[in-house]
């Protein structure tokens, strides 16, 4: 099959421009790097930025995992592997440990990454400033001159009203000190994972076309303030499947008497735990 | 003309994981293993790195002599657009490393565009880890150390001067054969 396209489906020209951003990126830790993003065969929407950094990434040697809000088996994961596995034949795993490109939707694995291993995310909305001020040219001066104060003062109204800081997920993050960066959808649980992590983080946007990265060893810090401090979610029981009390819990309504159940977000991680006597 | 890649695509594709890896630990000595015959005075990574990054959208500077064989051979292969100012170069190559004194003659991007900013690939005479310049930053776990046999002091201290200049800076390739390590514009340098 995968004669018919070129191996990972991008032309050369294509890859070769993603990878000069990508140098870029990560020489900017946190920085976002306009791309001249290229149409993909999906909608905007289902991955089409990280599937053109996954495109210029893979070689014939990886392997790789594609996750979405944590599983291995939604429509969008499959989907994305599948589309890899035509053109470009390489191998597929859903273990977090054997895989060396990790595409994902929304969540970082259970799994601690090692040193070598390249996170690709994929980003809805890359400018963590967009709410705040909608024009593009203004935010990149807001950027350009570190003027943060307004990301301040959203987080403050969000105590002056619910009485803590109310973001849950895409919770914004400062970069090396320097950049302020939005971490993708991903539960804010999940912050602490990019600090100082040793794996490669790579952001792509498709319809905004921006690339952003977080190199291994960087400071990531959740912004918060020093009487009101960042703070992770918990639940009250373990996930019913593995019993699990460290990890990320989705709630599941099972019956119409609104019966729930709280289960891991991530499958691998889930499924190695019940199976293999941790 | 020498051939350039043997496979367009897996080659390019392996020497840009090994530049990723390397950007991404600074400091961290990388080696193409590559069969690839470059003319003249290029060492095999620069000739490797250059293929892999440039392209008719990539303005590029060299100090070598505009109709020497390393330049036809880079053009022909890449199409890469040759400018005369090193200032508003994309991506730049120094073979004369004894003769380099300022990084500041190279594009360091703007406040609010960083990235429209020279990478700078400078060859040199050798580079190992036992070196006296020490190397702090984002991709360090805690310190390295390099030797870069031929780069002038001055050089490398008006380099550590430049990171007061961040987001603003030059991304450095230090070349040898085909070795190579990545200095990026975060790397915090101190030259004992």
């Amino acid at each position: 099959m995968s004669h018919q396209y070129n191996f990972a489906y991008l032309d050369e020209q294509s890859k070769k421009m993603i990878r000069r951003t990508m140098l870029k990126a990560i020489a900017i830790p946190g920085f976002q790097v306009p791309f001249g993003g290229r149409e993909m065969p999906l909608p905007y929407g289902w991955g089409t930025g990280g599937i053109q950094l996954t495109a210029a990434i893979l070689g014939k040697e990886d392997t790789l995992k594609v996750i979405d809000q944590g599983s291995d088996d939604t429509v969008n994961a499959i989907s994305i592997k599948k589309f890899f596995k035509t053109t470009a034949d390489i191998e597929v795993t859903e273990s977090t440990e054997n895989a060396t490109i990790i595409q994902t939707r929304h969540r970082i694995p259970e799994t601690p990454l090692k040193k070598g291993q390249i996170m690709v995310f994929q980003v809805p909305i890359p400018e963590p400033l967009q709410f705040i001020e909608p024009r593009r040219r203004e935010t990149a001066k807001m950027h350009a001159y570190q003027e943060y104060g307004a990301m301040y003062v959203k987080l403050y109204e969000d105590i002056a009203t619910y009485g803590r800081i109310a973001t849950a997920f895409d919770y914004p993050v400062q970069v090396n000190q320097r950049y302020i960066m939005s971490p993708s959808p991903i539960p804010k649980y999940d912050n602490p994972k990019l600090n100082q992590s040793p794996a490669i983080h790579f952001f792509g946007a498709g319809r905004e076309k921006r690339i952003y990265a977080v190199p291994p060893f960087t400071d990531v810090k959740s912004l918060d303030f020093e009487d009101y401090s960042f703070e992770l979610e918990s639940w009250n029981e373990p996930c019913s499947i593995c019993g699990s009390t460290t990890s990320f819990l989705d709630e599941i309504i099972t019956d119409d008497e609104g019966t729930r159940l709280f289960i891991c977000s991530d499958t691998e991680y889930c499924q190695k735990r019940s199976q293999g006597g941790e | 003309m020498l051939q350039g890649f043997q496979s367009e695509t897996n080659d390019s594709q392996s020497v840009f994981r090994k530049l990723l890896t390397a950007m991404a630990s600074p400091g961290s000595i990388e080696k193409i293993d590559l069969d690839i015959d470059c003319p003249g005075n290029l060492h095999s990574a620069s000739g490797g790195i250059l293929l892999t990054l440039l392209d008719f959208e990539t303005p590029f500077w060299t100090d070598l002599d505009d109709s020497s064989k390393e330049i036809q051979w880079i053009q022909f292969h890449t199409s890469t657009p040759v400018k005369n100012s090193a200032t508003n170069s994309l991506f730049a190559l120094c073979t004369h490393y004894d003769e380099l004194e300022d990084p500041n003659l190279f594009n360091p991007g703007t406040l609010s565009s960083p990235d429209l900013s020279t990478t700078l690939l400078i060859q040199t005479r050798g580079i190992d880890n036992n070196g006296k310049i020490r190397l702090t930053g984002p991709g360090i776990q805690t310190e390295a150390y390099l030797r870069l046999k031929g780069i002038k002091e001055v050089f490398l201290k008006r380099r550590a001067r430049m990171v007061e200049n961040y987001p603003q800076g030059i991304d450095m390739i230090f070349i040898c054969e085909n070795r190579f390590v990545c200095v990026p514009r975060t790397t915090i340098l101190e030259v004992f």
